[in-house]
């Protein structure tokens, strides 16, 4: 059962403050292994913030965050990377001047162990990572359903296909811990429906279709989900944790939080 | 202690002159968003051309200095419509390779015009004589420079705070885009920046010209000494380039008495002035990237 | 990179590969082979100019990873090929030192120098960064002139190199050895941005936030562009030194960074082929201005300064109205006669 397995991600006590604004106040929230766990609230919340503390970006001045029992706060964000977490962000901030491959391959970057020289001198070593990664990256792109836009320079893409080499870009970090934020925002129905696929189908393994890379063959175990769509979050997220103005006010599944008064009254609106 | 006071006052003084081209350079960055490199070279035109006047036509000296000056105002028009307005919103290193190459430009025709050898006014206007304040002598010609660097440091603070071109100017580096939605023209405030700039130079290439000499080769250097001085004070304040210029030339001069002494006995020579503003620019990276006075950035992700 | 009409890679080696149809090796191996007989029909003067060419090449190709590449810019790419030239000439003169030796070592001390001035990227980037590389230049030019151990106005002097027992003096022989290294340097620069390195300081330089996100240790990386930068830079000093006899600071001046730059903007910053064509691009034209002066009736310094002035323009030119430089120029023209007689 869910509730029953080992918290991967605790965030205990945070708080977070820019100058006078206090972005999280005392958040709270556990992710448990194997669970799709979504943040929602009001824009302006503080769930891109957590986001931030989680990957580094932002130093919280007080609590913890462990990962698999590992304090984060005060790590370089790049070993958090390491660690096995990854994450997309609102923004996209994806490299314009690369093509989506080249995005991928990039991505790949911690999965290369060939050194300065060695790369110097390419044949052997650096040529045969490169071969290794690109078949990878490739059934990534395949998974993704983005081949025909490989090669082009993601500055020309438009927004969607954007979104899906951002995703693409996280799930070649090879994480245990995927952070999504708002990946599905500004897309149309269909657009959602698609990346809505994309999410469960990551969460449970493509087994049968890539047995060779290991990412997409076993999925990413756990997911954290920052969403604005309620149909999207009530059907896919296992539990869902609720921010108003930095506090959490509700945590619980999909059906509690729905009849969770306090939820309705600040961000749901009248039941229909 | 005699000795410190004395270095105080040149370093005082020749700090002023770095404050003075400083300005200019302060002006056009913060119109522009472009750090002017070849602001030195604009400062040995500016001088090249007031002596074109009084050296070449024999033109009385205040006259010289007023047609320099507007020589350079047209300069300075110029290079702002020809070479600055075509790269707004480009990448820095456009900018920063287009003032370098402007640089080269400038000094190529700057030898060829005027030679590489060094000339002098034919006549002053500030008096040669020093001040004897006990035993520290005041260069009473570098003492009327710093007045001079004051009153136009001061008329220009005057004017960017109250005139209403002044403000426009401070509009388009706050914020171009709604500026402009307001009425002001971003193009006609680039334009006067850079004239402004240019004649500033000018000026400061005059009295350099009658304080130190006259060559095309060695007067540039103030220009990278005086983005030295713009970034110890802060890249968008012109009351932080007033301060790293005199911090500056200070520090020069310090250098110059006490460290120089100590390289010459282990054979390096004297000469430390010419390169400590830039160990000092080093170090203000290093600890204070932001100088003492400028604006400090901040990033979102 | 679009291919010739009807051609496909067939797999993800020949994908990546620099040289894909045998075609295109066959123009590489007349391309070179041509090149290795140019010391037999090239007149002296313009061998020697080719020369200087292809070591200014090389720290091109320096430049072209550190600023190209890692967007870092710096303006004092000639103060580093100095302090390899130094370290080179002093090793071989005072320390007896052999030519090949004494080479990388030149490379790994300028690479070293190039870290010192490269700390700095950590607190600070862009604009900040170019004044802290600036003051690179002022610093260590003034160090050339200064240190009484380089010999101050005489420099060092630095003995012809000879390898494997055969002495290079003259200019025909110095070519082999310049065409060999040169192409050698070009090909690893090439090889290190096609693979995760490249792709490391590629992120570092569009969105170093967002290459932090991927595992990648900003910081160290730019130490590392710094480092491969410079040490090209030191390896084109060392053989500056070794060709003109000497190492003096002359020759390293920030004139010297400012073209350098320029090469790399003309030729295109996008890749290493970028550095061969504004390289060939200005040194050519300023050497026709140089040897064509007498016939407009200038002196040698007056053509000089011409050729100069007009390339700091075209410099300019090329900034606005081509910022991609001759390689983008080369590539669409590429593309269009690919597609012939297609549009598209």
């Amino acid at each position: 059962m869910v509730s029953e397995a080992k918290a991967k991600l605790k965030v205990e006590d945070v708080e977070l403050r820019f100058g006078g604004v206090t972005a999280l106040d005392d958040v709270s929230v556990d992710v448990k292994e194997g669970e799709i766990l979504a943040i929602i609230g009001p824009n302006g919340a503080g769930k891109t913030c957590i986001i931030n503390s989680i990957t580094g970006y932002y130093r919280p001045q007080r609590g913890k965050i462990y990962y698999d029992g590992r304090q984060l706060i005060g790590q370089s964000t790049h070993k958090i990377i390491k660690l096995g977490i990854s994450r997309t962000y609102q923004n996209i901030e994806l490299f314009t001047g690369l093509t989506a491959l080249e995005n991928l391959m990039a991505s790949r970057h911690p999965f290369f162990k060939s050194s300065v020289v060695s790369g110097a001198i390419y044949f052997g070593r650096a040529h045969r990572e490169e071969i290794e990664n690109r078949h990878i990256v490739e059934d990534i792109i395949d998974f993704l359903e983005i081949e025909a836009w490989r090669k082009k320079v993601v500055g020309a893409l438009p927004y969607g296909l954007r979104k899906r080499v951002e995703l693409g870009r996280a799930l070649a970090l090879e994480p245990n811990l995927l952070l999504l934020d708002e990946p599905m925002a500004g897309m149309n129905l269909e657009e959602k429906e698609d990346m809505a696929r994309f999410i469960l189908d990551v969460f449970e393994g493509q087994a049968r279709k890539y047995p060779d890379t290991p990412i997409l063959r076993d999925g990413v175990k756990t997911i954290m989900l920052i969403e604005h769509d309620m149909g999207v979050v009530m059907d896919i997220a296992d539990r869902i944790m609720v921010l108003d103005f930095g506090h959490k006010i509700a945590e619980g599944t999909p059906k509690e939080i729905k009849a969770n008064p306090e939820v309705v009254r600040a961000y749901l609106g009248e039941e229909a | 202690m005699a000795q410190f006071i004395q270095l105080i006052i040149l370093g005082l003084l020749v700090g002023s002159l770095y404050a003075l081209i400083g300005i200019g350079l302060v002006l056009i960055y913060r119109s522009s968003g472009v750090l002017n490199f070849a602001q030195g070279y604009l400062v040995m035109i500016g001088a090249m051309f007031v002596w074109s006047f009084a050296g070449w036509l024999a033109m009385p000296i205040v006259p010289s200095i007023l047609l320099g000056l507007g020589g350079a105002w047209l300069l300075g028009m110029l290079i702002e419509r020809l070479a600055v307005r075509p790269l707004l919103g480009q990448p820095i290193l456009s900018t920063i390779v287009m003032t370098l190459a402007l640089s080269l430009v400038l000094m190529g025709i700057a030898t060829v015009s005027w030679g590489p050898l060094g000339l002098s006014y034919p006549s002053k206007i500030f008096p040669e004589e020093m001040w004897h304040l006990g035993a520290v002598w005041v260069p009473q010609l570098q003492f009327w420079t710093l007045v001079v660097t004051g009153a136009i440091l001061g008329g220009l603070l005057f004017y960017c705070a109250r005139s209403k071109s002044g403000l426009a100017m401070q509009a388009i580096a706050d914020d171009t885009q709604c500026s402009r939605t307001l009425g002001v023209k971003a193009t006609s405030v680039l334009s006067l920046s850079w004239a402004l700039s240019a004649i500033v130079a000018a000026m400061g290439g005059y009295l350099i010209g009658n304080m130190i000499g006259l060559e095309v080769l060695s007067m540039p250097m103030f220009g990278f000494k005086a983005i030295a001085a713009m970034i110890v004070g802060g890249m968008e304040s012109l009351t932080g380039v007033l301060c790293g210029g005199l911090l500056i030339g200070i520090a020069e001069y310090m250098a110059c008495g006490y460290l120089d002494p100590w390289l010459a006995a282990v054979g390096w020579g004297g000469g430390i002035r010419d390169v400590f503003p830039f160990v000092v620019l080093v170090m203000v990276l290093l600890v204070k990237p932001y100088g003492f006075f400028g604006w400090k950035r901040i990033e979102r992700v | 990179m679009s291919l010739p009409c009807g051609t496909y890679n067939r797999s993800y080696a020949r994908d990546m590969a620099i040289i894909r149809t045998r075609a295109q090796w066959g123009m590489a191996i007349a391309g070179i082979a041509l090149l290795c007989c140019f010391p037999r029909f090239i007149p002296l003067a313009w061998l020697n100019v080719l020369n200087f060419t292809m070591i200014t090449m090389i720290a091109v190709f320096g430049l072209s990873i550190l600023t190209g590449y890692t967007g870092q810019i710096n303006i004092g790419q000639s103060a580093f090929m100095g302090v390899g030239a130094y370290t080179s000439a002093v090793l071989a003169t005072n320390f007896g030192l052999p030519f090949w030796v004494a080479l990388p070592c030149a490379g790994i001390m300028a690479g070293v120098t190039g870290l010192i001035f490269g700390a700095p990227s950590l607190k600070v980037k862009g604009l900040y960064l170019a004044l802290a590389t600036l003051a690179a230049q002022f610093i260590l030019h003034w160090v050339f002139m200064h240190w009484p151990y380089l010999g101050g106005h005489e420099g060092v002097s630095a003995p012809y190199p000879s390898i494997a027992g055969i002495s290079l003096k003259t200019t025909g022989s110095y070519f082999y050895l310049l065409l060999g290294l040169t192409l050698l340097m070009g090909i690893f620069a090439k090889n290190i941005v096609r693979t995760r390195l490249g792709r490391a300081f590629i992120a570092i330089r569009d969105n170093d936030k967002a290459a932090e996100g991927m595992g990648i240790n900003v910081y160290n990386y730019k130490l590392l562009a710094f480092f491969i930068g410079c040490f090209y830079a030191g390896i084109a000093g060392s053989l500056l030194a070794h060709y003109t006899g000497f190492a003096n600071y002359d020759f390293y001046t920030l004139d010297d960074s400012v073209w350098m730059l320029g090469m790399l903007i003309v030729g295109g910053l996008g890749g290493i082929m970028g550095a061969v064509y504004g390289t060939l691009f200005i040194k050519l034209i300023e050497q026709a201005f140089l040897i064509n002066a007498p016939r407009m009736g200038l002196s040698t310094v007056q053509g000089a300064t011409l050729g100069t002035v007009l390339l700091g323009i075209v410099i300019v030119i090329f900034i606005i109205f081509e910022p991609r430089g001759l390689q983008h120029r080369w590539e669409l023209f590429k593309a269009s006669y690919r597609l012939w007689p297609f549009s598209y």
